[in-house]
């Protein structure tokens, strides 16, 4: 990970707040990570540790107010999104990062035609009359294996499944470089979401390009992912190789939401559920944000935030037991 | 399965968002009559300056027949100028059409545009806005247009910018209540992720979305607008004599109320027909754009 050849995103300590009525809620504290060239990278963890918010960051799409970005740099092939001007973000949307929300059934706009929702994009990034727009949007909805004749169709004409293909054709649409997929699958039945997830993967292997897949799936990210950043509670826990993180899982954190998955080989075994609950993002956490529902918590955890120290040249853990045990030999 | 699956695909294709509304106004049986009735109305509107003297028919004086009861020649009677009525009132269809229609156009331009900047933007331009537009809503809107018609003079385009302005306050409410629901679906997050300017995001993404509540309020409005306008004239500060606006006809025959009633009375019923007409119409396209009945 921290080779500099052929890095496409590096995100670098970025940290989120949104100022809200009842106080100041610390979605993302300090996260850094980076996508190479032609690289997907699984952002894993339960609802509410900040993965959108990371996702909505890397557009600058942040809502502000409330949300606000407070510290840290995001480049995109060296240019900081966050410091880029209007003109310039919105080029960069939809042209160099694009991105697939998490439900169909809303991000399509009801009352136009899908096909000229895709031709749209086309137009913003592309100097092209609307003919070729649409010739482009047809060739597109082939591509995600929608017939063209049903460009003229409204998304309610369609289904959940073929509603996502049709926001994966936009987003493809201008050929970015990178794909941002939060929750692409979440929406879908199972059979549809086995279709919709190897026909991302496909298309990115198709066309070079990078992405960055937002889930709480762990077996999707099985199948499509390079690298895995395992978030909790705005912070990146374990972040490694997909090797390193399901094979070698070091964090606690990550352990527990293995052992809460189903296992075919311990049928009717009961599940292990994680003890406790996610703490609230409204309190400013001193320690390690995992230690009250961690099992090998020690004092100091309570009260020193651990780094995320390298076990390997891909391998990095932020816990404080694997530091000292590394350190112990 | 699939053979089921694409039949009903195909019956779903067939129809556009457009074609379905349309479908549904069809079912509704108190729509198409006001439907109808209100094509009629138009037609009369736009033939009768072909088919009728202004100078002669409309406003032409003729004391030998004044105040003969409907009869064959004069199917409306005539008035206390010897005027048949039933041409002035064909006639005066124009004058409410163009100044419900009018007023409500205008109305609907402002109050779209300041709406959407209240609910998209919300905070300071939104209290800006909306305490504006509740001190207008709070002053009975006849007052308003007395007013703005004293300071300006009466004319049939000064009545019309009288009215928009109370039409402008109901279209401010909706536009913004509905921009307000609109701007935080995913669509609208997703049209920003591609890169579009928020204008564009608001003029293609938001403002399409809010039209069903916008139409709804259009055709109730042009119905209170043509009311407003006829009260305007019965007082004398409308549309100037000796135009046939419905109102200045029925202000007209109160001095002959008791031997002569139909003077009143069918102008009167001229309003009421049209007024209901477009609130059948309306609440048919409530119920067709309705999204919760669509199958």
């Amino acid at each position: 990970m921290e080779e500099k050849k052929e890095v496409l995103l590096d995100v670098k300590n970025l940290r989120v707040e949104y100022d809200t009525d009842a106080g100041v809620v610390y979605a993302v504290n300090g996260i850094s990570f980076s996508i190479g060239k032609k690289k997907t990278l699984g952002l894993v963890g339960e609802t509410g540790a900040g993965k959108t918010t990371t996702a909505l960051s890397i557009l600058n799409l942040v809502p502000d107010p409330p949300g606000k970005i407070c510290e840290g740099s995001i480049l995109l092939d060296g240019q900081d999104v966050l410091r880029m001007d209007v003109p310039a973000l919105e080029k960069m949307r939809g042209d160099d990062v694009a991105m697939i929300f998490q439900d169909p059934m809303t991000a399509l706009n009801p009352v136009m035609t899908v096909g000229s929702q895709i031709a749209e994009s086309v137009m913003l990034h592309n100097k092209v009359s609307e003919e070729e727009a649409m010739q482009r949007a047809k060739e597109m909805l082939k591509l995600v294996g929608i017939p063209e004749s049903r460009a003229g169709d409204y998304p309610h004409q369609f289904s959940g499944g073929m509603k996502q293909r049709v926001v994966i054709a936009i987003a493809l649409a201008c050929h970015p470089r990178l794909l941002i997929a939060d929750e692409p699958t979440t929406a879908l039945d199972v059979t549809i979401q086995a279709q919709v997830l190897s026909l991302i993967k496909q298309l990115i292997q198709d066309r070079g390009m990078s992405m960055l897949l937002i889930t709480h799936d762990l077996g999707v990210v099985a199948e499509t992912c390079d690298d895995v950043a395992v978030m909790y509670s705005g912070k990146i826990v374990e972040i490694g190789t997909a090797d390193d993180v399901f094979n070698h899982m070091l964090h606690d954190y990550t352990v527990g939401l293995f052992n809460s998955l189903p296992n075919l080989r311990k049928r009717g075994e009961e599940l292990q559920p994680i003890k406790g609950m996610m703490p609230n993002p409204m309190e400013k956490i001193t320690g390690c944000s995992f230690a009250p529902r961690c099992p090998h918590a020690t004092e100091r955890c309570f009260h020193e935030i651990p780094e995320l120290i390298p076990v390997s040249d891909t391998h990095r853990v932020a816990c404080h037991r694997i530091q000292e045990e590394k350190q112990n030999g | 399965m699939e053979a089921v699956k694409k039949q009903e695909e195909q019956a779903l294709k067939s129809r556009t968002l457009l074609q379905e509304t349309w479908r549904r106004l069809l079912k509704n049986k108190g729509a198409v009559v006001g439907m109808v009735f209100l094509l009629c109305l138009i037609a009369a509107a736009v033939l009768s300056g072909f088919i009728f003297d202004y100078d002669t028919q409309v406003i032409g004086q003729n004391i030998k027949e004044r105040l003969q009861w409907p009869s064959r020649e004069h199917i409306f009677g005539t008035d206390e100028l010897g005027r048949d009525i039933f041409i002035r009132l064909l006639y005066g269809a124009r004058y409410s059409l163009v100044i419900g229609c009018g007023s409500v156009f205008i109305g609907l331009v402002i109050g779209v545009i300041f709406g959407a900047l209240a609910g998209f933007y919300g905070g300071v331009i939104d209290q800006v806005v909306m305490r504006i537009n509740d001190m207008l809503y709070a002053v009975p809107n006849i007052m308003i247009a007395v007013v703005v018609v004293s300071l300006l003079g009466t004319s049939t385009f000064n009545l019309l910018l009288a009215l928009c302005v109370t039409c402008a306050t109901g279209f401010v409410r909706i536009t913004r209540a509905a921009v307000m629901t609109i701007r935080g679906q995913e669509y609208v997050e997703s049209a920003y992720a591609m890169g579009l300017p928020t204008w564009k995001v608001i003029a293609k993404h938001i403002i399409p979305n809010c039209l069903s509540p916008i139409i709804v309020q259009v055709t109730l409005l042009i119905g209170t607008t043509i009311i407003n306008a006829s009260s305007l004239s019965f007082l004398g500060i409308g549309v100037p004599s000796p135009a046939p606006e419905w109102g200045a006809m029925l202000s007209s025959g109160r001095s002959q109320i008791r031997n002569a009633p139909y003077i009143c009375v069918i102008p009167g019923l001229a309003i009421m027909f049209t007024v209901l007409a477009l609130n059948l119409l309306g609440d048919g396209l409530r119920d067709a754009l309705d999204p919760k009945l669509k199958k």
